[in-house]
Parts: structure tokens; sequence; C-alpha cells
């Protein structure tokens, strides 16, 4: 990255302003994610519904966003980084707007499962997933914001084991609906919230491919090495 | 057949003065080549030892490999008229004679033989045609130059250029004194000459470098610090420096 500064102080600005905009989505976003897995644990209905209500502020971000990258690549026409990172973030900020939604879906799941008199968490394997999906997006973040193409490679290449313990997960609540059909609608919500925390994962992996797009210039979605579009 | 130019460890003093520095660049046939860089880099001294307008300038020196063709453009037997004839230039504005349209673009033609009034004609027309300004101008070729627009003088001057039918066009900034219409129209025609010249632009506008060009070249210094298809050098640069001159973070 370059350490030099624009010429132009107000293009200068602009961009510092589409990055801050994209980091308070970043923290907002990983927020919800983390209080509805905190609501989930803790059975915690009032964590749950204050993640539900984050997300308006969430959305109004994205479309902030999208209007600054959009006045940007109107006046400005930024080539090299500047373009690459203008292209970045409006793809960064659909990813966070998405785990934001998934964030809310999986606190509204667990408002559901609050709703047991009985009160069981979500067991080992669920919450391993979590602790998982969390570290992800935790680590995708940190990397997008120190623009580490070097750590954002990390997540990509962890992502494979929120995949194993989601099949794990899944395999286990499945055995669970066939053996006590009393737990079907508890196990049901509980898959939900697996695909929730597989797929906010999914969204940390993006994140983290287009901190290496951002910083080496090299396009490693699906699988690519980078040099394909090179 | 459309020329290849390329320098080798190309030097040019003027006077004391060293405004080029090992200059190593290859120019591709069928493709237009902008040259980019802050000003004194040397992007149009490159330009002018391309058809060697540099010798009018006292105390140059050029020194390395020049060729067009594989042929040395300062060697000791070049035809400097001849080579201009196979090197075209437009200049930064448009330059007609106080002449009238046709004999601007006749003027080059008749430079050189005699030319039959009915094939003199004939190439007029190809010229204008060949520089998109035929059907703007085709029913008053006996008009003064000097009542066109900024745009179409400078279309003209393509014309008269292309009317001696060289096989590379270099062009100094040849839009920065016209509006964004007639920009967009010479920008357009650039695109059409692609397929039977060589193009060479020097342009500020990296925007327009970005539309027009197939490769660019960044001078800095007097050096050629990043050659690269132009897509490849405005979206992902190797070098720091063109990184810096592309997004503005420079002087």
């Amino acid at each position: 990255m370059l350490g030099t500064r624009h010429t132009d102080a107000s293009y200068e600005e602009e961009l510092r302003r589409l990055g801050t905009h994209v980091a308070r989505m970043t923290a907002l976003s990983e927020r919800m994610a983390r209080d509805a897995v905190t609501a989930l644990r803790t059975r915690d209905g009032a964590l749950a519904r204050a993640v539900v209500a984050s997300d308006p502020e969430l959305d109004r971000l994205e479309i902030e966003c999208d209007a600054m990258a959009l006045r940007t690549l109107a006046r400005r026409a930024p080539f090299g980084e500047d373009l690459r990172l203008v292209m970045a973030c409006v793809k960064v900020v659909t990813d966070l707007e998405r785990m934001g939604d998934l964030a809310c879906n999986l606190a509204q799941r667990a408002l559901e499962l609050m709703q047991d008199p009985v009160g069981l968490g979500p067991g080992p394997e669920v919450e391993q997933l979590a602790d998982a999906a969390l570290r992800e997006v935790g680590d995708a973040f940190a990397a997008w914001q120190a623009r580490d193409a070097d750590a954002a490679r990390a997540v990509v290449g962890a992502d494979r084991t929120v995949d194993a313990l989601n099949r794990t997960a899944f395999a286990t609540l499945l055995q669970l609906a066939r053996e006590q059909p009393g737990q079907f609608d508890r196990a049901l919500a509980l898959t939900s919230i697996c695909r929730y925390l597989e797929r906010i994962a999914d969204h940390a992996v993006n994140v983290a491919e287009q901190t290496v797009f951002l910083v080496d210039a090299l396009d490693v979605r699906h699988g690519l090495s980078g040099d394909e579009g090179r | 057949m459309t020329a290849t130019i390329v320098a080798r460890d190309l030097d040019v003093f003027y006077g004391e003065r060293q405004a080029l520095h090992g200059v190593r660049l290859d120019v591709p046939a069928h493709a237009v080549l902008a040259l980019i860089g802050p000003s004194g880099c040397g992007k149009s001294t490159f330009l002018r030892c391309l058809n060697r307008m540099n010798d009018t300038v006292d105390g140059v020196r050029v020194r390395g490999s020049l060729t067009l063709d594989g042929e040395e453009l300062y060697g000791p037997d070049v035809d400097v008229v001849a080579l201009r004839r196979r090197v075209g230039m437009v200049f930064q504005k448009p330059t007609p004679f106080p002449k009238s349209i046709f004999e601007n673009v006749a003027f080059g033609l008749r430079l050189g033989a005699r030319v039959p009034r009915a094939e003199l004609e004939g190439r007029v027309e190809a010229a204008l045609r060949g520089a998109a300004l035929w059907e703007e101008v085709r029913d008053r070729l006996a008009t003064s130059a000097t009542m066109l627009s900024g745009g179409q003088q400078q279309r003209l001057c393509i014309a008269r250029a292309l009317a001696v039918e060289p096989e590379v066009l270099l062009l100094d900034e040849p839009t920065s004194a016209l509006d964004p219409v007639a920009t967009a129209r010479v920008e357009a025609l650039l695109q059409s000459l692609r397929e039977r010249y060589t193009l060479v632009i020097v342009t500020h506008n990296l925007q327009q470098a970005a539309r027009v060009s197939d490769h660019t070249a960044f001078f800095l210094h007097g050096r050629v610090v990043e050659t690269a298809p132009t897509e490849v050098l405005f979206t992902r640069p190797r070098v720091k420096e063109t990184e810096e001159y592309i997004t503005g973070r420079f002087g």
C-alpha cells in the first residue's frame, strides 16, 4: 500500500471518509454477529432484540457507502489502488449488510429457542462452529483494516474448518431430531443457526478476498490463485 | 504496412542537460501507445525523436538505437524529409494553414511530387474521410480552413498528416485545446485509425490515455518507469512511482 498522500487533499479526505464508513460497517456487523451468538448462549432476549434493532443502521451505512463510492467514481475517475479501494468497498459493504441480516436471523431463532422453558443451550458442536465463525469474522475484518493481504489469505484458507464444523453440527442435530422427537423444533432452529453461522463466515471470506484484491491486485475468488486475472 | 518502432538505450541531450536516459521501449504496430508522465519527464522529447523533430533544437544530441522497421532513424543516410512522410505529426493546437480546406490537405502531396488533379482530389477525399471530416466539409472544400471549429481544424490537421499516407502518426496532446465533444470525436477517430496506422500519443489527461490507448508508457525524470497494456497499468501497476502518479500522489 502507498504511504504517500494524494496531492489533492480533498480527494484524500474523500477516500478516507469512504474507508471510515466501511470500518463503521465492519464494527457494527461484527458486533451484531457476536451479540447474536451471546444472546443464543446466555438466553438474553434483550440483547437479541438489540441485534435486530441495529439492522436499519447497517442498511443506512451501506446505502451511504454506495453513494460515496458512486460519487468518487463519477467525480474522480480513480486509478490503480484508489480504483481497487472503491471497487472493493462497493463489494465489501454488500457482504457486511448481508452479515447483519444473518445476525438478525440468528437473533430471531435465539428468541424462538428462549420460548422453550427447559432452557437447553445450543450444544457443544454449535458452540464450536460459532467460535470458529466469529474468529473468522474478526480475523477478516482485522486484515481488511490493516490492509494485510497475508492475514486475509489465512482467513480464506481457514474457512474449511468452519465448513467441517458445520457438517458435524448438522449431523449431530439431525441425529437429535431422529432420536428425540420432542427436540425436533429445537434441532430445526439450531440447524438454521448453523447455516447462518456458516454463511456469516463465507461473507467474512469474501471480505478477506477483497482485501487481497485491494492490496495485491489479485483476484483470489472461487479458488483462483490470482494469476488468472493478470 | 505499419511500422514497428524499437528504442534501445536511447539517450537525448539538450546541450549539457540529459533529457532521456537509456530509454527502452517497443511501439507495437496497429496499436495506440500513450506516453504519460509529469511535465519535463521526457515523453515529448521521445515523441519528437520518432520523426526527428528534435533536430531543429540547437545542441541536441542523440545516442543509442531507435529503429523503424529495423532501420536506424538516426543513421547517417536517413532522409529526414522522407522519414517525416512516414511518421506524421499532429500538434497540441490545431495549425491549419491560411488556405482552403482542400489546399491544407493537398499541401503535403504537392510537396512530394506533381500529382494529377483527379488523383489529388481522390487522395484529399480519402484523407478527409480517414479523419472523419469529409461529411462535414465536402460542400465547402474551397472555404478557408480557419473558418472551421477548433475540433474540425484538429481533424483537418490529422487529415493533412494522413494524406501523405504515413505509417506512424504522432500526436502531441492533440485534444488539450478542444471541448469535450470535439475531444470525443478525435478520440473516436484515433480508435478507427489504429486499424491502419501505428499511433503514439502524448497526453496529460490520464482518462484519455485510459480511453484511447492499447499500451501505456510512464515516463519520469527522462526514464521509462513502466510500460504495460493500458488496462493493466491503470488498475494494477507494478511500480510504486507509477501507482503514485496515476492516483495523484505525486508532485
